[in-house]
């Protein structure tokens, strides 16, 4: 048995990629790849494979990772060399390392995540007008957006989970924006949130639809200090 | 034009992964290489037009000669369409997301009647004019195939060819005929001189080369060649040997979850039951199969090349394959470390075929469906089913001990001869299945809650059966049929699905169409018309209207009962079988008469194996198998 944390990137056409199919399009690149994977029992065997993190649909990444059993011991390069070459286009694979059997689940570790954003902006801003909304939205007592729950529209406080926000640049009518927000099973902040508080109460005006948010790193907690999963 | 379509519509289509086309194994070609181009046009959803193997072999066939490129295209989703009208974008292909107008070839599959509409939706949102005439050299060549193609005489204005028949072999003598028909600088295909040619190889159907006259009571008189150096009959193309026909072991596998989504494997074509309503079974004849060997070697390449969890052992009649047992042990075996899963898409009503549904069920447990198609054995015995009570009990009986409390029974009401009895039968035999079901859970102490689902359609007569003498049941009297079965199942365990009666009338109305429904098709597409087969878009009384304006009498077609004597608008269109063996069978129908499986009895003498210079492939090593 091996088990092994896996950083891999979902870029370009992957992006419309659901959770779902993200896990199936793993499991079919892995085979493929001859990995002997390890499976679940019971009535329908699924491989033994954990992900840190739900990507939303449209949503590209840089860093997203997942755990992995293997029925064999291999050397993490070879898991590496392997899923390289079936991986279809969008996925990639940046690094593999063995972890021991006792770790944690990845989604139970996972703290915090970072997302670049860009916006469409609808009026002519500077970069100055965009810090100073952003400003003025941080320093709310409160930050509530409206988001759909299972029952119905549900009310959500953003404010304690939004650890950054920034303005990076703004070119030829689009904002960059960056943003740290918290992550995982603990509470989870989602970047369209925040960009729906940016436009309803700090009245950002962009399209929302042409959002393009890129997720560029994930989490984990270590002694207080903000970490990738990898270390 | 990609940027355009990714930044901007995308985001805003639901599954935009329905138009990216950079699954695993899609093949991007270098366009300016390609010497002939084609799209093949699936016209239904991706979800659904990718579940289809016909499109999976020709993709493979097509692209693995280095001068030839095929892409895909399929129906856009309603928002995808709205997006692409509002900014004026053609539609396009996914590999290279060029507008399908620079395509050399549009090929669309034919698989049912009621997407028809969407193939005029997409020849519009392409920007292509939806009349053959109206089409000049600059644009492509439009040709269809699949089983519609049988009868495409509703299509005939709308397109330049079509193939009848496998397309294996003819679609690759298509497009070096049209490699030799380029010229000019434009580098488009003379099609005049294209078609004048093509309309010589055997398979091909070029209609505007056919005249269709009518008699005064609306049916047609005659259908004749326009000259002499085409076939007064276009006899349908056959693969002799499957072992040595084209297979693709690198299908595409799409990110997205579609209908089928799993390795299929086609392990024999064709069937001989001779269940007297299917089409397919009179259409594919004769029965060809493919070697165990072969399909071992297959399943191990397809295994490995898409990485599929699950393979499909799919045909007409798959636990008809001789050599079935072995196979599916011989595969179990070979991926039991994988966890892949066999699966048998259509289980024949007997208790053989559970025992293979035993064996596979190792891996995945999926579901469990019968077909004994009519609910009593007189009925069954019109249209030829080939099963008792007995047969199905045994089967049910055996599902049950093994395990199964899920069971779907799957049912035809308007069959020819049908009474009230035979509809109540229907229900007797669900009830006896949830009894079977109830004895053996309590034998075995279970506590598990049984369901029986009772999926019941509307008989569709179609072209080229022998059924195509019977006149279908008129809507309202279906409706009664659906409501009364209704009442009878009012069972917590059982469940009853059944379908639209208005839209297997029209079904039946182009199934047995003739060239006069083209006007028909045009005007319902212009009211809007669309995913007919989706019930969220079905206009029924859109529909009615089409017929209205144009002056045709859509139960002319479904409800009228011709004569032997009478000239169907695809009595030029040959599948080898006999009209005079149809007929027979359709007489026999009535007298309640059984024909055996020629492969176990004697020849009936439908002609497909003298006309067509053919014979039935088996491979008779196999033990343990059906026969």
């Amino acid at each position: 048995m091996g088990r092994y944390r896996i950083e891999f990137g979902k870029e370009s056409g992957a992006r419309f990629l659901s959770h779902l199919e993200l896990m199936k399009a793993f499991e079919r690149a892995l085979r493929r790849a001859g990995l002997p994977m390890a499976f679940s029992e019971g009535f329908n065997p699924r491989p033994k494979m954990s992900f840190a993190s739900a990507v939303a649909v449209g949503v590209t990444s840089a860093r997203e990772y997942l755990d992995l059993e293997l029925r064999e011991e291999l050397e993490a390069d070879q898991v590496l060399e392997k899923l390289r070459n079936t991986l279809p286009p969008g996925l990639s694979v940046v690094s593999c390392r063995k972890i021991p059997p006792k770790v944690p689940a990845l989604m139970a570790e996972i703290e915090a995540a970072e997302y670049e954003a860009r916006l469409k902006l609808t009026d002519k801003l500077t970069k100055a007008e965009i810090d100073d909304a952003i400003a003025k939205l941080l320093e709310r007592d409160s930050i509530v957006v409206v988001k759909e729950g299972k029952k119905g529209p549900e009310n959500k406080e953003l404010k304690e989970g939004i650890y950054e926000l920034r303005c990076t640049a703004v070119e030829e009518g689009w904002a960059h924006l960056l943003m740290r927000v918290k992550s995982g099973s603990r509470g989870n902040i989602r970047p369209e949130e925040v960009l729906k508080a940016l436009q309803e109460l700090a009245l950002l005006s962009f399209e929302p639809e042409l959002a393009v948010i890129h997720r560029t790193g994930l989490f984990v907690n270590r002694k207080g200090q903000l970490v990738s999963p990898m270390q | 034009m990609r940027q355009l379509i990714e930044q901007q519509i995308l985001p805003r289509v639901t599954k935009p992964i329905r138009y990216q086309g950079n699954e695993f194994n899609s093949v991007h070609k270098d366009w300016g290489k390609a010497q002939v181009r084609m799209a093949f046009a699936f016209p239904d959803l991706y979800e659904v037009g990718m579940s289809h193997l016909g499109l999976q072999i020709l993709y493979g066939l097509v692209n693995d000669r280095e001068d030839l490129l095929l892409e895909r295209v399929f129906a856009p989703w309603t928002d995808m369409e709205d997006l692409l009208r509002r900014h004026n974008l053609p539609l396009f292909s996914l590999e290279s997301y060029r507008p399908l107008r620079d395509f050399d070839i549009l090929g669309f599959t034919l698989q049912y009647e009621m997407s028809f509409t969407n193939i005029l939706n997409m020849l519009d949102l392409a920007g292509i004019p939806l009349r053959a005439a109206e089409r000049s050299d600059s644009f492509p060549l439009v040709v269809g195939g699949g089983p519609c193609a049988y009868n495409p005489e509703p299509l005939a204005d709308f397109f330049d060819f079509f193939v009848i028949g496998d397309a294996e072999e003819v679609l690759l003598e298509i497009m070096d005929t049209a490699k030799a028909f380029k010229q000019g600088p434009s580098g488009r295909i003379a099609k005049g001189d294209f078609l004048a040619e093509i309309s010589r190889v055997r398979g091909i159907y070029v209609p505007k080369f056919y005249e269709v006259s009518y008699n005064a009571s609306g049916g047609i008189e005659k259908i004749e060649p326009v000259n002499p150096r085409v076939p007064a009959k276009v006899v349908k193309r056959v693969v002799k040997d499957l072992n040595t026909a084209y297979f693709p072991t690198k299908p595409i596998v799409p990110f997205a979850d579609t209908v089928h989504d799993r390795v299929m494997l086609e392990v024999l074509r064709g069937c001989t039951r001779t269940c007297r309503f299917c089409q397919a079974g009179m259409i594919y004849r004769p029965v060809r199969e493919r070697d165990q060997e072969t399909l071992l070697k297959q399943a191990k390449e397809l295994v490995r090349n898409t990485g599929h969890e699950e393979i499909s052992l799919t045909s007409l009649s798959t636990a008809d394959y001789s050599c079935v047992q072995p196979l599916i042990t011989s595969l179990m075996e070979e991926f039991k470390n994988e966890m892949v899963g066999i699966s048998l898409p259509s289980l024949r009503v007997d208790a053989f075929s559970v025992d293979l549904a035993k064996e596979i069920q190792k891996v995945r447990k999926t579901g469990l469906t019968f077909a004994p198609e009519a609910g009593t054995q007189r009925l069954r015995d019109v249209i030829n089913k080939g099963v008792t009570e007995e047969n199905l009990m045994e089967a049910v009986a055996g599902a049950f001990a093994a395990g199964w409390t899920t069971i779907k029974l799957y049912f035809m009401i308007g069959l020819p001869t049908e009474t009230k009895e035979d509809v109540a039968g229907i229900a007797e035999l669900a009830y006896k299945v949830l009894k079977k079901g109830k004895e053996i859970l309590k034998e075995q102490k279970s506590k598990k809650s049984l369901k029986v689902t009772v999926s019941v359609s509307s008989f569709v007569p179609k072209s080229h059966t022998p059924f195509q003498w019977v006149a279908q049941d008129p809507v309202v009297m279906l409706q009664e049929k659906q409501q009364y079965l209704k009442s009878l199942l009012k069972d917590r365990h059982i469940t009853y699905n059944y379908h639209d009666a208005r839209l297997s009338f029209l079904e039946a109305v182009f199934a047995k169409g003739d060239r006069k429904l083209g006007q028909v098709l045009e005007t319902a597409w212009a009211k809007g018309c669309k995913f007919d087969s989706w019930s969220e878009y079905f206009k029924y009384e859109t529909w009615l209207e089409a017929f209205r304006e144009c002056g045709i009498d859509p139960e002319f077609y479904a409800y009228r009962r011709p004569g032997f004597e009478e000239t169907f608008p695809w009595e030029h269109l040959h599948t080898g079988v006999s009209k005079k063996y149809l007929f027979e069978e359709y007489q026999k129908a009535l007298q309640a008469e059984l024909t055996k499986d020629c492969r176990l009895d004697r020849c009936p003498g439908c002609g497909v194996c003298g006309d067509l210079n053919v014979k039935l492939l088996l491979q008779r090593r196999g033990k343990g198998g059906a026969l």
